[in-house]
């Protein structure tokens, strides 16, 4: 693989001859966004800050050489991602714990968090670890209360009903499993050794990349 | 240790800038928050001290400066010890060997296309060397728990790029590893280009690969396009799947992708008045499918007014939403009075309820470099009637 990303390296090289200089916006830095549509729009140049850009924004930061410091401290980004507010935005609110929030954890964020997470659910864990989700679902005592599919109590009893819709949710959303249940012990019963097999189709290549990186302690848990 | 390693760092930008005899800049927030907590069901209150220091000119030629933010809070409301959080630090060094480097060393935002992180190491970035440039950070990885720093002991984040940027086409080839107690937890290969393909077509494509798992956990594709004057369409395909930690038990579990197919367009019908309007489907495999639609609108009626308006509506799997918001924002000499209204009406499996929240809030510039600002949130949802939260700060610059 090594060789190959080598390879790619090499043709970036290649195929490349001029860097392209790309205008600075160092001078514009002091302008309101509705401002850059004098250049961009009526050139057809789309202003790359545009309706959509809480969503986008990623793809240009990420650029190694991008020009966002031309305007932004790295301020700028944190009090995003890390609940920072040295620059008051009053639209953001204000979590449980006193940190900031993003524009976009609207209303009572709470109370629609499981639905808007699943509007691409890797968004997420762009900011927030899994620790996050079990700083509360661990505490929460009646975790019935979740109304999750699978979790559904049998009638008045104590026992839960327990089908094939968990295999399904867990599938697609593996890691709200890990929110209430971090060390996956709830698992072990069934999908240990000689049970359910729980690993992808292609487990045996997998697994021996996994070995070679980890010292894959959690293998013992099914695999006594 | 945060709170040590806070002061230590803010000594050593003081004696830099006495030292240097530089050019220094201040930005001091200091905040008095309230807010709920709903685990604790405890009405919480918060003194923070939020402080950004930029040190620029400690040479003849500008190029070497000094960057620092951290932020202090104490919880009024418990016993809790005093929190901090530095968020960076570093020293910058830009266009070295005729602006072919930049190097920042101390804690920062690494970013790559592969993997980001904030970590206690360095970055260099290498441009102008004809063709290609190259990006290279590593370091120790810092992890901020909600109100502090943890000691990530033994935990690093390292990446290389290869990027280019041939006429009006951008490419960036990146690889990317984290380390957790010694063992590699990710080792991630991204790929992201963008570009024209025709007159007022382009596109763009960002991927990430998981070396391990030899899939690719992260992958969009969109077009963009701008047919007419002031009309922007964009369509995107998204796939991922849930990815987790190679020393996470749940690796080794399979899991489903998701898929997202997306149509957007924005328009803006002049210089004050803007609409949004988009599509998404969403597909959770088998038969797991939502459907997504918001339409929103910028406008500036009169001069010193904004307002900001959007519907959304959401339904399939996981539930149901149809949400409005509603902002704005009226300016006045010194101050800027903003207030808006959030309102979801929304059904998940076996709980159909309704989320508010409605603020108000101001900015006032008391002189040129001080400047007061202030908010009030009730939040009305299932949990809580009324939970208040809100917060005023002292913001100075100097």
């Amino acid at each position: 693989m090594r060789k190959i990303v080598f390879a790619v390296l090499l043709s970036v090289i290649m195929v490349s001859s001029v860097l392209y200089g790309r205008t600075s916006h160092r001078e514009f830095r002091a302008m309101n966004l509705n401002e850059c549509a004098d250049c961009h729009l009526s050139s057809n140049v789309p202003p790359n800050h545009d309706e959509d850009f809480l969503k986008t924004h990623r793809l240009l930061a990420e650029k190694a050489d991008s020009n966002c410091k031309e305007c932004h401290g790295q301020s700028f980004c944190l009090d995003c991602h890390t609940g920072g507010g040295i620059t008051q935005d009053l639209k953001k609110s204000i979590s449980y714990k006193g940190n900031y929030m993003p524009k976009s954890h609207r209303s009572d964020f709470i109370s629609i968090h499981s639905i808007k997470a699943m509007d691409n659910p890797q968004n997420c864990y762009r900011c927030h670890e899994s620790r996050f989700c079990e700083d509360c679902h661990t505490k929460i005592g009646n975790k019935g209360t979740l109304r999750i599919k699978s979790h559904k109590p049998a009638g008045s009893s104590q026992s839960y009903i327990w089908n094939q819709e968990h295999a399904l949710e867990a599938r697609r959303n593996l890691q709200s499993c890990q929110s209430c249940h971090p060390d996956a012990g709830v698992c072990v019963p069934c999908h240990k050794s000689g049970g359910a097999n729980p690993h992808p189709k292609d487990w045996k290549n997998i697994k021996e990349r996994l070995l070679d990186r980890t010292k894959a302690a959690y293998c013992k848990k099914c695999h006594i | 240790m945060a709170k040590l390693r806070f002061l230590i760092s803010l000594s050593f930008v003081f004696i830099a800038t006495v030292v240097f005899s530089a050019e220094i800049n201040f930005k001091s927030s200091t905040q008095y928050l309230w807010y709920n907590n709903f685990i604790t069901r405890d009405n919480e209150k918060d003194i923070a001290e939020y402080l950004k220091v930029d040190v620029s000119r400690l040479t003849k030629d500008d190029k070497l400066s000094i960057h620092a933010y951290g932020r202090l809070n104490k919880q009024l409301s418990s016993s809790d010890d005093l929190d901090a959080r530095l968020y960076y630090l570093y020293l910058s060094y830009e266009d070295l060997l005729n602006g072919k480097a930049h190097i920042w060393l101390g804690r920062q935002y690494a970013y790559s296309n592969a993997l980001s992180g904030i970590i206690d190491g360095g970055s260099l970035t290498l441009t102008n060397l004809g063709p290609v440039g190259f990006r290279f950070f590593g370091g120790r990885e810092v992890r901020f728990s909600e109100r502090s720093e943890l000691g990530a002991k033994d935990s690093y984040l390292w990446s290389a790029s290869a990027f280019s940027n041939f006429k009006n086409y951008y490419l960036q080839l990146s690889y990317a590893v984290r380390y957790d107690r010694n063992d590699r937890s990710k080792e991630i290969i991204g790929f992201s280009a963008d570009g024209p393909i025709a007159k007022n077509l382009s596109f763009y494509l960002d991927t990430k690969y998981d070396y391990v798992f030899k899939s690719t956990n992260q992958f969009l594709l969109g077009l963009k396009s701008t047919p007419v004057k002031d009309l922007v369409i964009k369509a995107e395909y998204y796939q991922s799947f849930p990815s987790f930690d190679y020393t996470s038990v749940y690796s080794v579990f399979a899991v489903d992708k998701y898929r997202e197919y997306a149509l957007k367009g924005q328009y803006a019908i002049n210089k004050n008045y803007g609409v949004t309007i988009g599509y998404a489907r969403e597909d959770f495999d088998g038969d797991a499918e939502a459907d997504l639609y918001e339409i929103g609108l910028r406008a500036m009626p009169l001069k010193n007014l904004t307002v900001n308006a959007s519907y959304e509506k959401r339904n399939g799997y996981a539930g149901k939403v149809g949400g409005i918001r509603l902002d704005g924002e009226y300016k006045v000499k010194n101050m800027a009075i903003s207030g808006g209204v959030d309102y979801d009406d929304f059904k998940r499996a076996e709980r159909e309820d309704i989320a508010k929240r409605y603020w108000a809030g101001f900015t006032y510039d008391i002189r040129k470099n001080i400047s007061l600002a202030a908010k009030f949130e009730d939040n009305v949802s299932y949990d809580y009637k009324n939970n208040y939260k809100g917060f005023i700060a002292l913001n100075v610059k100097f």
